[in-house]
């Protein structure tokens, strides 16, 4: 009886300690769920001269997938996203990220390319306004212009069948 | 000796080049604010530093921002919000009071508070 409850304590404490190693702490859960998706406006990485802003998609569900040339971990997951991409299930925009257009582009002709298009977000501002803080990052946006997931680091099958896939399925069945 | 002050030379020439960007304040206030946000804020690659001390290049162009911010005469409410509007309240060391975080503030007079009680 005079043992219960320290081990009381000692199972709680386990549990959470437990819990604490599940966590990943660079898992920073965003602010910008639900919210509109931050406006920009840059150019296009194949063609320059056209611009892109996220408005553009509206009416639609789309991904926007943050990648750059120098991004190691974008390099590992661009085989699954571009798998992923080929269904046609949704639509995906890469933001290349503070990267120099010229190897953005080799990248992709090396690798291959997902996107419907790219836009070159040179300095990072884009980025700084969609809470990047490291590549790669997936934006889930619904046809309200709503940002409705993200998802921080390398999205690899497993990732892409039971979170994204559901979550577009859910979003293409919303009102527009 | 002229070789042994050419060497000195180029190994504080290193070091000059490794030094964080330093920003130029010509008002003495704006400075300080300057060094209370960027040591409030955490970087988000490197969590255990805030964005005066780290080096990555998310924090560079966070120190920017604050910088900017601060010369066009934004409060540091504004700043602060800026950053929790994009990062979420995990970007300040000081997390604010909410229901989410109460855990965290009262933990640790809950603990005292039972150590009291005997346990």
């Amino acid at each position: 009886m005079r043992y219960l409850l320290p081990l009381g304590i000692f199972i709680v404490l386990v549990i959470f300690l437990g819990i604490g190693l599940k966590l990943d702490p660079h898992e920073v859960p965003s602010p910008l769920i639900g919210k509109p998706a931050p406006q920009f406006n840059l150019p296009q990485l194949h063609a320059p001269e056209k611009s892109f802003s996220p408005e553009q998609m509206k009416g639609k569900v789309w991904l926007l997938n943050v990648w750059a040339s120098w991004c190691v971990s974008c390099r590992q997951e661009h085989v699954y996203l571009t798998e992923f991409a080929r269904t046609g299930v949704v639509e995906v925009v890469g933001l290349d990220y503070k990267d120099e257009p010229q190897d953005g582009k080799k990248w992709l002709s090396q690798l291959g390319n997902p996107y419907v298009l790219s836009i070159t977000d040179l300095e990072g501002t884009a980025g700084l306004d969609w809470g990047v803080y490291g590549v790669p990052e997936t934006f889930v946006i619904d046809k309200k212009g709503l940002i409705r997931h993200k998802q921080t680091g390398p999205v690899g099958p497993v990732i892409l069948e039971t979170v994204i896939l559901p979550i577009v399925q859910t979003l293409n069945g919303e009102a527009g | 000796m002229k070789k042994i002050v050419m060497f000195l030379l180029v190994l504080f020439c290193q070091i000059a080049l490794a030094e964080i960007k330093v920003y130029d304040f010509k008002d003495p206030v704006l400075e300080l604010r300057y060094q209370a946000l960027t040591e409030e804020l955490r970087c988000l690659v490197c969590q255990n530093q805030n964005i005066a001390d780290s080096h990555a290049e998310l924090a560079q162009d966070l120190r920017s921002k604050v910088y900017e911010k601060l010369m066009v005469g934004e409060t540091d409410d504004q700043i602060i919000s800026y950053m929790t509007n994009r990062y979420g309240d995990f970007v300040l060391y000081r997390p604010p009071l909410k229901s989410k975080t109460m855990i965290l503030w009262l933990a640790p007079v809950l603990t005292v508070l039972l150590g009291g009680l005997g346990f």
